[in-house]
């Protein structure tokens, strides 16, 4: 695409909207214009609000012209993963069920984007209920990635990170249960913060499992992921898990150097079944980070093998209990392999429910004795590259497995223990998909994270590779 | 009789029922009548849970707790 407003990410949008160099009606008709075009061939929408947004855009360039900047966010083109309510416009989880739900509330997040001044551009395109890794979704189409359309974006944020890579925004919301932000942040080449548990209040998003829930940015670089961090963390009294821990200047700490900060190389688990161009590009950026002064150290962690094991048990039993109600009233709306979960769900045991949650804390445990030898862990964020829509079995090295067990594998740990997580873009495939890094930091160090991560964007910049229009 | 009744009597002590019979029987205890199509699917992703969980029954937690963010107050 030409180089357009609606391509640049926010921390270049935010002073030119502040200096009313641009407009914020110009910024949000681009946005819809891409979204028209693209629509038809990525499905990147499940709504899009076309109306909401213009008023919001009009306001916003009232209120800059008065001088009342609200800050980075005020006039940005963003959407929001449609499990996000939404005050007055339908939020469906991607499913039959909630198909005409219109909330009357706001969810934490996206109040919050609100009041930074955000122009809602619309309502991203998800796995049913965020139950899945594909987004190949019954009700609403298969949503497809901008690198190449006959694949899938990843799951289950694959709206929004198929959205920020095409600049049918400039940011997106999503959450993240088994990988769902960083899992197709990967594969669509743009970047993924999952933040600890409790650093971003659920309040208002649908729950998948309440104990691995976790909500974060999608967005074109790091530094727009720390922009975006600043506006969603902190408190909520609507949300009993959030954490009143303080929060960092995450812009201003990314910024700082990596030398003698120890980069953590697991030696089990993260580098098994790789994909052989996957591996390739994580160990040049555990090189280039290296070379910048960071130092490389081996990390032990075991226990990792129980993780699909404690995700499944933990997902199955929490997600079955928050929709009992619906699978007693409209079990039939259900597409047929959320509907087969949802229902495995009552016949496994609570003792195993409860073991998985024990598993937890040593797990927990275990990582925090390796973040004593290291600042990070570094390591792909998926072992396969993205399969065709409709094709469950993807090729992990040497492994021939379910795309499921493919996306969920690296991706669990972190959501089972709660600690920060970004993916960025490390390289491409021969076949010209993107490949994702996976940077993960202590509880609430999304600060180190940040910088570790931004230190490679500066000096690798594939972020700023975009995909060309999409057949 | 005795013999007979033996014989042909159904071999229920030495066969572990299949997944789909156990989910079949379990109508009282989850207040739902899982039938088709939804029991066959059912039963296989739960055998293929129980089989990814067999290292987990195994580990020995000593006297950790589970992870939760319950507060009394």
């Amino acid at each position: 695409m030409p180089e357009v407003l609606i391509s640049r990410p926010i921390h270049e949008l935010a002073p030119l909207l502040q200096k009313k160099e641009i407009s914020p009606v110009e910024l949000f008709n681009e946005a819809i214009e891409r979204i028209h075009e693209l629509q038809p061939k990525l499905n990147s929408f499940i709504t899009i609000t076309e109306e909401e947004g213009r008023k919001a855009a009009v306001e916003a360039e009232s209120e800059i012209r008065k001088g009342q900047y609200r800050g980075p966010l005020h006039a940005i083109p963003i959407s929001v993963k449609d499990l996000f309510a939404t005050r007055g416009v339908r939020t469906t989880a991607g499913s039959k069920v909630l198909a005409h739900w219109i909330p009357d509330y706001d969810a934490t997040a996206v109040a919050r984007l609100h009041q930074a001044g955000m122009v809602l551009v619309g309502k991203t395109h998800m796995h049913e209920f965020a139950y899945g890794v594909t987004n190949d979704n019954p009700h609403y189409g298969p949503a497809r990635n901008p690198w190449d359309s006959t694949r899938v974006p990843g799951g289950s944020s694959g709206g929004s990170a198929a959205a920020v890579a095409s600049s049918q925004c400039t940011a997106s919301l999503g959450s993240d249960s088994g990988g769902s932000i960083r899992t197709p942040a990967a594969v669509c080449g743009v970047v993924g913060l999952k933040p600890t548990y409790g650093r971003v209040s659920r309040y208002g998003a649908i729950p998948l499992a309440w104990s691995l829930d976790h909500i974060g940015p999608l967005t074109k670089c790091v530094e727009d992921a720390a922009i975006m961090l600043a506006v969603i963390a902190g408190p909520d009294p609507k949300d009993p898990s959030s954490s009143s821990r303080p929060l960092a200047d995450y812009r201003q700490e990314m910024r700082g150097s990596i030398r003698g900060l120890r980069l953590g190389v697991p030696r089990q688990y993260f580098f098994d079944h790789v994909d052989t161009e996957i591996q390739k590009f994580v160990s040049a950026a555990i090189h280039q980070l290296e070379g910048m002064g960071a130092t490389r150290v081996e990390v032990d962690i075991p226990d990792l093998e129980n993780c699909s094991a404690m995700e499944a048990h933990i997902t199955l039993a929490e997600a079955t209990s928050y929709h009992e109600p619906y699978l007693k009233k409209q079990a039939d709306d259900y597409g047929p392999g959320v509907r087969t979960n949802l229902e495995a769900g009552r016949y496994l045991l609570a003792s195993d429910y409860v073991k998985s949650q024990r598993t937890r804390t040593l797990l927990q445990r275990n990582f925090n004795q390796a973040f004593e030898h290291a600042d990070v862990i570094v390591s792909p964020t998926l072992p396969a590259l993205p399969p065709p829509v409709g094709e469950v079995f993807v090729q992990s090295g040497d492994l021939r497995e379910h795309v499921i067990d493919a996306f969920l594998r690296f991706n669990i740990p972190y959501d089972l223990t709660g600690f920060p997580a970004i993916s960025l873009p490390c390289g491409f495939s021969s076949a010209g998909l993107p490949i994702g890094l996976h940077i993960a930091g202590k509880a609430f160090d999304e600060a180190t994270v940040l910088r570790v991560a931004y230190a490679y964007e500066q000096s690798m910049p594939w972020h700023v590779s975009r995909p060309t229009s999409p057949k | 009789m005795g013999l007979a009744a033996l014989l042909l009597a159904p071999p229920l002590l030495a066969e572990e029922q299949s997944l789909d019979a156990t989910i079949r029987s379990m109508t009282t205890v989850t207040g739902t009548n899982l039938g088709a199509p939804w029991l066959q699917p059912t039963a296989d992703l739960v055998g293929i849970i129980l089989s990814d969980s067999q290292s987990l029954r195994t580990l020995d937690l000593g006297s950790i707790e589970p992870a939760t963010y319950f507060q009394a107050d």
